[in-house]
């Protein structure tokens, strides 16, 4: 058995040597379609729109960024584009409805968590079960009630419903369920503190991991929204980044170099908070596939 | 696990009230946002608005409903008076009279209000300095009209004789009016009230008065527009006009210009300050800049620039108070505004004056002489100074014409109210026949029952009705009646036209065979060949025949003849591809394109006639159909709903995009689970010891995050297509790979392909993470005994883990097909019209997704908007969703004991 044994092992560990060099290749292969588009990007965003339009290129031009610079004057020069003004928008937008959308959220959830009261399952069922459904289907009655409110073009439709988030709750909630010990809140209770006191100072800081997972992708959704946006933001002014964007897909935009500058000033700020936050940004994912 | 909860039960109890405040916010939120506009998307499905702006009609009144907007009188309803006399059972002129009462009713409702009568009276009743005002007959007259709310004293006053009567007396009254100095005169003093507000207002109220300088001395011009568009794209400028915006943008900072100049286009500044908009406006026209002699008599010429500091400059210099309080003392400011002086009667007294407001720093007054790009400062003395006076009087006229725009607007509107329904032109013995007229000779005056509030009064109208006569024959059963009629004999005609004409089925064979081929016609040839669309325009060939068949027959060899037969040039070889196409235009010189696509179409809209006729028999249309409801809307039931599902257009369109959306979807959605089954596998596999995993997920993950837009304008970008000069990343690499370029977007399935690989390639890294978490969940123990029984890494992955993965395999599939269904940033930034594909017959766009249609017909441009079916689609939507979100509900309510009872069972299965 042991003369057996000794080949077929060396087989064995050369079969699984050979395996891992193929699964390198696949793997890399892959990680490189990832990202070679960004860098296609970003490296094209650094020449002139008669190299871009010409040549497919695949490093930077050194020139001392002077074709990078012409390519945001340009872009910054466009009446119609306003990067500058875009990013703003999107920044309150998204940190308002971020913070609204955890807060509320994390209250919510502890309520349905920590007090018993009439109607709480039927309430959590309709939670769950309204979490999936999409806000778009109900569009044309958003718009209508928005106009009626006077609220078309303003940044208040995009920050307002993000106090009720539904699968934030429920996400929360589940961290809650396993997490929050009931003599914390007693003891609090004991020493005269209030209800609210108690959320805010005792158990919200309990919350903070399921919290600020919650707020990653909360963000990360308002930032990259752009069905409702497009619908009801029309001035230019009030734009969103990923609406600015989208005004580069039009064929008339032909300063290629601009264009490609345009769309990596949209994914670089993302790709910097992913770089510091994709452990947790996995971490969510896979959390919310199994869901335990 | 659930500890917290159990025991929080009975302490929580005397907490109750907080769990409902804790979630209140929440279901107030989402009741308001989420609910309500779904109760409206509801409503709207059954109910048939056609703009955003559209109000509910009620659910009773339905007959006036009709009358208003459905008019029996369209020739494309009935062709002939007797036709309509026979269907409708009411006498021609009698039903006149009703459309002569909306037609006045609807010119009252667009043109004129109760607050444009208070306008002239309110206006017409002040002396404006020219001692001339509104008589008192006819300040009468619209008091009379404000108080009933009916037109009926003005009209009357008007027909009765018309050169004499409260219209005429109001456009005499309007041109002396028009006064410019008088209306200076009042400008003047309005600063001086401001300014006067700002000594001695309270600190609370320094905003307000603010804003009133501001406003009271801007207006804005078409011609500022254009400079700011010209301006931002840097195109031609004289050098003088550049040197101008230098020295401006020397004073306040070019970064701050620019911003401010897009600012004001855009509608987010108001213009507040009087230099931008003078010096600009110099800009625009040249020759009103000024000429003016030096001191070695030679002519120069210069462009003013009057300043109005901002009023927020002075406030916040404690010493600008005491300088105009004490401007009572040094200027006459304060007479011209009570009118002692005049400000025309002495310009040199209010050179002195401005002299002082500028010395005062209120206004600076300075003369620029430009020559070339040198700009050079000249002191205000002698003529120079009439002349900016002159200017700065200008300023205040324009001005007063915007404060005159009140009444002016109110007058102009009342004429076109006059113009749409009353006499223009007595003298002419042809004139049009007017409502009011008309109507008064029948005996109804009509104004009598219209209302200028602004909207149909219906209790004035069925009083009108009833007078005419005509409101039991006019009601909505009679509606009903007719619609069904119509549709009866809508149907029977359809039904003629094929029996006699359509007996042929080549026809049919035919026209399909053109429908398909026209997508490439209208996509491959007709869009580039874009030079040759003037030529043979002029011999067209006409169609001969006076039956459809005859003209089929003279077609159909022709269409053989010229279009059967070059098939292949047409469908083969045109794509793109330069060579070929020149190829294909050497081709074209035996018939010229226009002519072939001429024969095509015709023949084409005999097979169309053939279509319609076959959807008249199924769905034939009525009168009711043809209401215009733009501004207002009633119930209809579930006519949208019908339509989704019966109308063949209406119904090939929603499930084509519905089936579009499903095939990107699953176009992507294969690909993608396949890999990350693969990649989950491998990254789990104990026995490959890889290193770098983590940093690899982390780079497939990434495109998950990115903004969807900006993918999919990315790849727009790279996969565009053009014959040279600018081109796209991909065609720089296919021209050196094969020589000639490939245009992506003709093609539908190109396009389609094209946002299945992204939607594959934005997902693939977040399923695969699932998979993973869900592999290193499944008890470790099952994979070594199923080992030790000898099973080899296929064996084991195919009968442990992918049953085990089989709940979250399923939970991805459901909510990716969710997330597929909402399908809308990527081929909504892809989208190119051309790409048509053929669904069922109907041919619709390869990359619409069911939200772009939605979003398309209830918000897209015209104004035949169609909320009501978008919101019925919506909900189809709604519903499609709701059934997906409720199996994800059970999956996962009940899943961990559905998982361990699984667990168990496999290992049961895998022991064996």
């Amino acid at each position: 058995m042991a003369k057996n044994d000794e080949p077929k092992l060396h087989s064995k560990s050369g079969q699984i040597a050979f395996e891992s060099t193929i699964v390198y290749v696949v793997v890399i292969f892959f990680a490189i379609l990832a990202i070679i588009p960004f860098w296609y990007m970003f490296m094209n965003a650094t020449w002139d729109s008669v190299h871009v339009q010409s040549h497919f290129l695949l490093y930077p031009k050194f020139d001392g960024f002077k074709s990078l610079r012409a390519n945001w004057a340009y872009l910054a020069n466009k009446a119609s584009f306003k990067f500058a003004r875009g990013f703003f928008n999107s920044a309150v937008i998204s940190t308002s409805a971020t913070l609204l959308t955890v807060y509320f959220s994390a209250l919510t959830a502890y309520g349905l968590t920590v007090y018993q009261f009439k109607g709480k399952k039927t309430i959590f069922a309709i939670i769950v079960g309204v979490m999936m459904v999409p806000t778009a289907v109900n569009i044309t009655g958003f718009y209508k009630l928005m106009e009626t409110m006077n609220l078309i073009n303003t940044k208040w439709p995009l920050i307002l419903p993000a106090i009720a988030a539904p699968s934030t709750v429920f996400f929360i909630k589940q961290y809650l369920d396993s997490s929050l010990s009931v003599e914390i809140i007693e003891a609090s209770r004991i020493d005269g503190a209030g209800e609210f006191f108690t959320f805010n100072k005792i158990c919200l800081p309990i919350m903070i991991p399921a919290v600020a997972t919650q707020a990653i992708f909360s963000f990360l959704g308002s930032w990259n929204n752009f069905f409702a946006p497009s619908i009801l933001l029309t001035k230019t002014s009030e734009k969103t980044l990923p609406l600015m964007v989208a005004l580069l897909s039009s064929d008339r935009v032909v300063e290629y170099g601009a264009v490609y500058l345009g769309l990596s000033a949209s994914v670089v700020p993302v790709v910097i908070v992913y770089a510091f936050l994709q452990r947790f940004i996995i971490q969510g994912v896979a959390a919310g596939g199994v869901k335990e | 696990m659930a500890r917290g909860t159990n025991n929080g039960g009975h302490k929580g109890l005397s907490y109750t009230k907080f769990g409902y405040i804790f979630i209140a916010p929440f279901v107030i939120v989402y009741t308001i946002f989420s609910l309500y506009p779904l109760l409206t998307t509801f409503w709207y499905s059954v109910c048939n608005p056609k703009s955003n702006e559209a109000d509910f009609w009620g659910f009773g009144n339905k007959d006036v409903f009709y009358d208003r907007y459905l008019d029996l009188t369209d020739r494309a309803i009935y062709p002939d008076q007797e036709s309509f006399e026979k269907a409708t059972n009411i006498s021609m002129a009698d039903y006149q009279l009703i459309r002569d009462y909306f037609k006045v009713q609807d010119n009252a409702d667009d043109y004129l209000s109760e607050e444009y009568l208070g306008d002239i009276i309110n206006i017409g009743t002040k002396d404006n300095g020219s001692g001339v005002t509104l008589s008192a007959d006819t300040i009468k007259v619209l008091e009379q009209a404000k108080n009933d709310k009916s037109m009926l004293p003005l009209t009357e006053s008007y027909i009765a004789d018309p050169e004499n009567n409260a219209y005429t007396d109001m456009f005499n009254w309007k041109d002396t009016y028009n006064d410019p100095q008088a209306f200076s005169e009042d400008n003047v003093g309005k600063i001086y009230n401001t300014l006067d507000a700002i000594v001695n207002a309270d600190a609370s109220e320094d905003t307000e008065t603010e804003d009133n300088l501001n406003q009271s001395i801007i207006v804005m011009d078409d011609g500022f527009l254009d400079i700011i568009d010209a301006l931002s794209d840097d195109s031609e400028f004289t050098p003088e006009q550049k040197a101008i915006v230098a020295k401006i943008a020397e004073n306040i900072g070019v970064d701050d210009l620019k911003a401010y100049f897009e600012g004001v286009k855009s509608g987010d500044n108001t213009i507040d300050d009087a230099s931008f908009y003078y010096a600009v406006r110099n800009l625009n026209t040249a020759t009103s800049s000024f000429i003016w002699e030096d001191e070695n008599g030679e002519m120069q010429k210069g462009v003013f620039e009057i300043k109005l500091t901002s009023a927020e400059t002075y406030l916040q210099k404690n010493v600008w108070v005491s300088t105009i309080t004490s401007l009572n003392t040094y200027s006459d400011f304060p007479a011209y505004s009570t009118r002692e002086k005049s400000l025309y009667a002495d310009k040199d007294a209010i050179l002195a004056d401005l002299t002082t407001l500028s010395n005062a720093g209120i206004i600076t007054v300075e003369t620029y002489k430009v020559e070339g790009d040198k700009i050079t400062l000249v002191k205000p003395e002698g003529r120079e100074g009439v002349e900016y006076t002159a200017n700065f009087l200008q300023m205040i006229e324009k001005e007063s014409d915007a404060v005159l725009g009140d009444g002016n607007a109110a007058i102009g509107q009342l004429k076109n109210y006059y113009d749409s329904v009353v006499f223009t032109d007595f003298s002419k013995d042809n004139a049009p026949a007017s409502p009011v007229v008309e109507a008064n000779n029948a005996g109804y005056k009509i104004e009598q029952y219209t209302t200028i509030n602004g909207e149909l009064d219906i209790d004035k109208y069925l009083e009108y009705k009833t007078a005419v006569g005509l409101k039991d024959a006019l009601s909505y059963d009679n509606y009903v009646r007719m619609d069904n009629e119509m549709k009866a004999e809508n149907k029977r005609q359809a039904e003629a036209i094929i029996a006699t004409n359509y007996q042929d089925p080549a026809v049919r064979e035919y026209g399909s065979a053109v429908d398909e081929e026209l997508v490439d016609f209208d996509t491959n040839v007709f869009s580039f060949d874009v030079d040759k669309k003037g030529e043979g325009l002029d011999d067209r060939i006409t169609v001969e025949g006076n039956t459809l068949q005859e003209q089929l027959d003279f077609l159909t060899p022709i269409y053989e003849d010229h279009l059967v037969k070059d098939a292949d040039i047409i469908n083969g070889p045109v794509k793109g591809d330069d060579g070929k196409r020149i190829e294909y235009r050497d081709g074209l010189k035996g018939c010229k394109g226009t002519d072939r696509f001429q024969i095509r179409s015709a023949y084409y809209d005999v097979y169309l006639r053939l279509l319609n006729a076959e959807r008249q028999i199924k769905n034939p249309t009525g009168i009711l159909s043809q209401v215009d409801s733009t501004k207002e809307y009633i119930f209809t039931g579930g006519e949208n709903f019908r339509l989704v599902f019966t109308d063949k257009t209406t119904r090939d369109t929603v499930f084509g995009s519905f089936v579009s959306t499903g095939v990107l979807w699953i176009m992507g959605f294969i690909p993608q689970i396949l890999l990350a089954l693969l990649l989950s596998n491998w990254f789990t596999d104990n026995r490959l010891h890889l290193k770098g995993l983590n940093l690899m997920k982390a780079l497939m993950y990434l495109p998950n995050v990115i903004t969807a837009v900006t993918i999919a304008v990315f790849f727009r970008r790279i996969f565009n297509y053009s014959s040279g000069g600018s081109m796209s990343a991909s065609q720089i690499v296919l021209r050196k790979l094969t020589g000639h370029g490939y245009n992506f977007f003709a093609s539908p399935w190109a396009s389609r392909w094209l946002v299945a690989f992204i939607n594959f390639w934005m997902w693939y890294g977040n399923t695969m993470i699932v998979l993973i978490a869900g592999i290193t969940s499944i008890n470790e123990s099952l994979f070594e005994s199923a080992q030790i029984d000898g099973a080899n890494s296929f064996q084991t992955y195919t009968k442990i883990t992918l049953p085990l993965l089989r709940p979250i395999l399923l939970y991805t599939f459901v909510s990716s097909l969710i997330g597929g269904l909402q399908m809308y940033d990527i081929p909504k930034n892809i989208i190119n019209t051309s790409a048509l594909i053929n669904f069922n017959g109907t041919r619709i766009y390869s990359l619409r997704t069911v939200l772009m249609y939605v979003n398309e017909i209830a918000f897209g441009a015209g104004n035949n908007k169609q909320i009501g079916r978008a919101s019925a689609v919506s909900l189809i939507l709604f519903c499609v969703t709701t059934v997906l979100s409720i199996l994800i509900f059970y999956m996962m309510r009940d899943k961990d004991a559905a998982k361990a009872a699984k667990a168990k069972k496999m290992a049961r299965k895998a022991g064996k």
